[in-house]
């Protein structure tokens, strides 16, 4: 309470001063954000956004799928929210956005100004009790995510494999996919999915990012990669057209989604031999449910939480940002209630199974 | 200190730097160790020779001052290139410190002990500079350090430095704040206290209210 | 394939694709001075804008900003010794210097004539290799990085001069630098005391901009002066500065195939092949007596490769959606916004609009230049102003260079180590480029060779283009040993010469 105390001061001192015209005086004494119900004041909160600025902190340099998203949004949600604040993007890039995520979590103002769109991988290695993470998944406002996708493996056609089985059993072929560091969501996926389906997949650790991982199974130096769909068939499409050189052999989840590039994939957890590995399996593709989410820290208002929910909600469903952003990803929009269950879901995961998921990660060689 | 000493200090911290590296690294998994490892104990060896040539260089140096000097080029051998550019750079100070004095052709003339204390005022101001900004931001910050700075170091007249410290906030506000919507911060005042950029309770809120009302 | 490349050239000149060419120039123009938005940021800023236009408009728009942004950068790393972009550092060695002689001018003319042939040289070699470049891209793999991360690290000897044992030193605290983060294999976090700010290793931007600028500052103030210290005629010669690059035509034409060549590869880029060209330039000529203290060649050498590399950078790019950094990564999402796959197709399909590309990247650096050379006088009139004026400016647009790249006040504190860092190193005759080198090629080095181990294990070594590329780099590192030996049998020495000068 005594930070608390302090903000008041400065604020009634400024204010006494007659300097000031606007002050957030309701922000000061509202209490934290409880479970969210969507009604608010509607004059209240454009009172306090009126002349403000938002900002989405970004946890990615310029230029990436976060960067492009948030800049997209931020063209548009501001019409949305009650006093139309300007909003504008600030990229904080750093341990693949941890570092954005605990600044906003609990370095930066907590009256609803300040938004952040991180890695949902993150909430995977909240869960694994990675060093560095100083927030909780389940505190975060979550504001809604704004694509989804399942993970999925390919391999080189070149490679001669067509279908996973060959990649299994005695007789299996070993094959070599790209991997960044541990804990990034293109070596995991594909570590999990080696423990659970015993798929050969010889990981090879150290690229340099999802994008090296590419060109280095392009240039044929590895035979494939885990990646999320949403990638293959965006910024990876050049597997694919104008000639497909990829053959897509597994997709995290329980059926495979109708689209002639998967014909032949199948289902990881429609073939995975018993519960544990498909527990694995959903566990690791379950932060590509949250593509690109957003999020506010917790203790923000009520008011302003529901409000700026219903503007994102409003936002994903625009016209006109749904048209520019289709011709840059796929829109799978989710709203702030569903991210948060999914995210608490992830998080009660039981602590035998997350010891499975880390012995899962762990191995650096195939069975 | 003379430059042969504080060559040879700075020799001996990068041999303590490395010793760290070295050190930290005991405990790692192979992997993450082989570079550090390989490389650091290389680039040690070659950090000791440095440190005895430095410290040669330096045994020289006690002898008379004036033939320290030459005596340091040569057992130096430095590169043409970056020597060069380094003399035409540092001669003041290198003449200064060397404690053979100001030649008539080193500059405006200024005397060893001047030019010891601007290097000292200079140095300072880069700290200054950096806690300005990260206590005030770019924008409220760089009104106040330029004019401080003007003012009270360069002792430039009231008007120059109050024209050029508003030059700087304007070029900030307007580039940053304006035309590219780059925000650079408030400041860790400002943050600290859940405030706005605090030129936005003195400027910018009482213009934008008064053409509101 | 001629139709195509006039063809690509007339659609330069409709009315809303020229228009948006010179808005994003003049766009490119203003963010390339100021320090820390680089080309990257700006493109994300612009972005947006580009959903509405047509595919020949937004590339017209965006290309011109990147050509530019390279250009311009160099013009403060001349002036005040702040790389304007972090390719344009290298400038700094020779540039800088040139200024403080008076010779501004001249620095000007030459790094903005040879920027331009460098994009010239640059755009056409994209457009020349298109068709063929097709099986050099795809031979580089990890091992061949590997390898020429290595042969990087030769240059080392060239940019430390006579001074080889500081400059190795260097090199390895720079490579040392390199290992801070986490561990590309485990993921374990190395020498980051425990702050998350560290995981992605010590920020090249902040190092360099403290590396070389701070001193600078610290210099203007000491001496008292305006930044240049003399007045050489008019300006030194802007002309004199066109010149050089003319008279010097093959450091120039090189560098930029240098700086091409570097671009081409995925991976590397600007940030080594300024370097790089600087240490051919020092390499190439035989009185190195001038270098650092103000030669336009080594000015002309970095001018003409970070231009040059964005010809080069776009190959890849275009021929195989295979981007080389994240400016191209970013274009790549540019090209896919607008519907345009990149790979073989484009070469077909959209040969014109790739040949307009090469005309986009042409012209935009054109008018840049025209327009520099009509702002020159007054540019560099501002090296007379008194210095004392000038500092805090300088002080700041360090700071912000530092601070830009990732917002964080945590980088300005590292430019701020290493400025003091670099000012022992200046006034100890520590050579500063092999630091940087060290530091950009560190982490290169260790992810490929671990890749490379885990593929191939050792054998990888004997790959006949590493063994290539390794016996390039030993006559590299040798070369100037084997001169030395020479020039000794025929009773020449350099550094005989040099010291006399004392």
């Amino acid at each position: 309470m005594r930070r608390r105390d302090i903000k008041c001061r400065a604020h009634g001192i400024l204010a006494v001063a007659g300097w000031i015209l606007i002050l957030a005086a309701p922000s000061l004494f509202a209490a934290s954000a409880g479970p969210a119900s969507r009604s608010f004041d509607e004059k209240a909160v454009a009172d306090f956004y009126r002349g403000k600025t938002v900002t989405i902190v970004v946890g990615f340099a310029p230029g990436g799928g976060y960067d492009i998203t948030a800049r997209m949004i931020a063209r548009h949600v501001g019409k949305h929210v009650p006093g139309n604040p300007k909003v504008i993007v600030e990229n904080r890039p750093g341990a693949g956005s941890l570092v954005a995520a605990n600044l906003v979590y609990k370095g930066l103002r907590k009256d609803g100004t300040y938004i952040t769109t991180f890695n949902s991988q993150m909430i995977l290695q909240q869960l694994l009790g990675r060093e560095g993470i100083e927030f909780d998944g389940r505190s975060f406002n979550w504001l809604g995510s704004v694509s989804s996708s399942q993970f999925a493996c390919g391999v080189h056609a070149a490679t001669g494999i067509t279908h996973v089985k060959q990649l299994m059993g005695p007789n299996g072929k070993v094959v070599t996919m790209g991997g960044e560091s541990p804990g990034s969501a293109i070596t995991d996926t594909a570590a999990v999915m080696r423990a659970a389906l015993g798929v050969k997949f010889k990981i090879i650790y150290g690229y340099a990012g999802s994008r090296p991982v590419a060109n280095a199974v392009l240039s044929r130096e590895l035979d494939g990669m885990c990646i999320s769909w949403e990638s293959f068939t965006s910024d990876l499409k050049m597997f694919f057209e104008p000639k497909k050189i990829m053959n897509m052999v597994a997709i995290f989840g329980t059926q495979v989604p109708k689209h002639p590039w998967l014909e032949n994939a199948e289902a990881a957890e429609a073939i995975a031999p018993n519960d544990e590995a498909r527990t694995l399996l959903k566990l690791v593709d379950a932060p590509g449910k949250l593509s690109f989410p957003y999020a506010v820290a917790p203790g923000m208002p009520a008011d302003r939480l529901a409000a700026l929910r219903t503007a994102f909600d409003k936002t994903l469903a625009d016209p006109a940002f749904v048209s520019e952003y289709e011709k840059f990803r796929e829109l799978v929009p989710r709203n702030g209630e569903e991210v948060g269950k999914i995210v608490n879901d992830l998080l009660a995961t039981r602590p035998n199974l997350i010891s499975d998921l880390k012995e899962a990660l762990k191995q650096r060689v195939g069975p | 200190m003379s430059p042969k000493k504080i060559e040879l200090a700075f020799s001996v911290a990068i041999v303590l730097f490395l010793t760290w590296s070295l050190w930290e690294a005991r405990g790692w998994p192979l992997h993450s160790k082989l570079f550090p490892w390989s490389l650091g104990f290389s680039v040690l060896a070659l950090a000791l020779i440095q440190v005895a040539v430095a410290l040669s260089g330096a045994r020289t140096e006690s002898k008379p001052r004036v033939e320290g000097k030459k005596g340091g080029s040569g057992a130096n051998a430095s590169a043409p290139g970056e020597r060069n550019r380094i003399k035409a750079q540092m001669e003041i100070e290198r003449a200064d410190l060397a404690d053979l004095g100001a030649s008539p052709s080193d500059g405006p003339g200024l005397t060893p002990e001047a030019i010891r204390r601007r290097v000292v005022a200079i140095c300072g101001w880069v700290l200054i500079f950096f806690l300005g900004i990260w206590l005030l931001g770019f924008k409220v910050g760089s009104f106040f350090l330029t004019f401080a700075f003007l003012k009270f170091t360069a002792k430039e007249k009231w008007r120059v430095s109050v024209a050029i410290a508003v030059g700087t906030y304007l070029f900030f506000l307007i580039v940053f704040d304006v035309a590219l919507k780059v925000p650079l911060g408030n400041g860790f005042i400002a943050d600290h206290f859940d405030l706005d950029s605090l030129d936005s309770y003195l400027i910018i809120r009482p213009i934008l209210g008064f053409f509101a009302a | 394939m001629l139709d195509a490349f006039f063809s690509g050239f007339l659609q330069v000149f409709t009315f809303s694709t020229f228009s948006l060419l010179l808005v994003g120039t003049l766009i490119g123009f203003a963010v390339g001075i100021l320090p820390g938005i680089g080309g990257l940021a700006t493109l994300a800023l612009m972005l947006p804008f580009v959903f509405d236009m047509k595919a020949q408009d937004a590339f017209a728009f965006l290309l011109s900003m990147l050509a530019v942004t390279s250009t311009t950068g160099d013009i403060t790393s001349i002036l005040f010794g702040v790389p304007g972009e972090s390719i344009s550092a290298a400038l700094i060695l020779d540039g800088h210097p040139m200024t403080k002689q008076g010779e501004a001018g001249r620095a000007l003319g030459a790094a903005l004539m040879s920027s331009l042939v460098g994009a010239v040289i640059g755009a056409f070699v994209l457009a020349a290799s298109i068709p063929v470049v097709a099986p050099l891209v795809l031979t580089f793999k990890s091992p061949e990085f590997f390898a020429l991360a290595l042969l990087g690290i030769t240059f080392v000897a060239s940019l430390s001069g006579g001074s080889k044992l500081k400059g190795m030193v260097a090199a390895g605290v720079g490579l040392v630098l390199a290992m801070v983060g986490l561990d590309p294999q485990s993921g374990m976090p190395r020498y980051t005391l425990g702050l998350t700010k560290l995981w992605d290793g010590v920020g090249l931007v902040p190092v360099t901009v403290g590396l070389f600028a701070i001193p600078e500052i610290v210099d203007l103030w000491v001496q008292g002066t305006s930044i240049a210290a003399q007045r050489v005629g008019r300006l030194g010669g802007v002309w004199q500065g066109v010149k050089d690059t003319f008279i010097h035509w093959g450091i120039t034409v090189r560098c930029s195939m240098i700086g091409t060549f570097i671009g081409i590869i995925p991976g590397l880029g600007a940030g080594v092949s300024q370097w790089v060209a600087y240490a051919h330039a020092v390499q190439s000529v035989s009185d190195k007596s001038r270098f650092g203290a103000g030669d336009v060649r080594g000015v002309l050498g970095p001018g003409a490769a970070n231009n040059s590399g964005l010809g080069g950078s776009l190959v890849p790019t275009i021929a195989f959606g295979v981007p080389g950094n994240a400016v191209m990564a970013l274009l790549l999402g540019a090209f896919l916004i607008k519907g345009l796959v990149p790979g073989p197709a484009m070469l077909t399909k959209h040969l014109d609009l790739v040949f307009a590309f090469v005309w986009f990247i042409v012209i935009s650096n054109i008018i840049t230049v025209g327009l520099c050379f009509l702002f020159l006088e007054q540019l560099a009139r501002i090296t007379h102003v008194r210095g004392s004026l000038l500092v805090p400016g300088i002080l700041l647009l360090v700071f912000l260079g530092a601070y830009a790249e990732s917002n964080t006040v945590f980088d300005m504190g590292v430019a701020l180590i290493f400025g003091f860092i670099g000012l022992i190193m200046v006034y100890t005759d520590w050579p500063r480029p092999p630091l940087i080198l060290g530091l950009v090629l560190g982490a290169l080095i260790e992810r490929n060779f671990f890749i490379s181990y885990e593929i191939h294990r050792l054998s990888f070594l004997f790959r006949p283009l590493i063994l290539a590329i390794l016996v390039v780099g030993l006559g590299v590192f040798f070369l100037p040993k084997i001169q030395k030996v020479l020039a000794r049998l025929f009773g020449i020495q350099e550094d005989i010469v040099v010291s006399e000068e004392d």
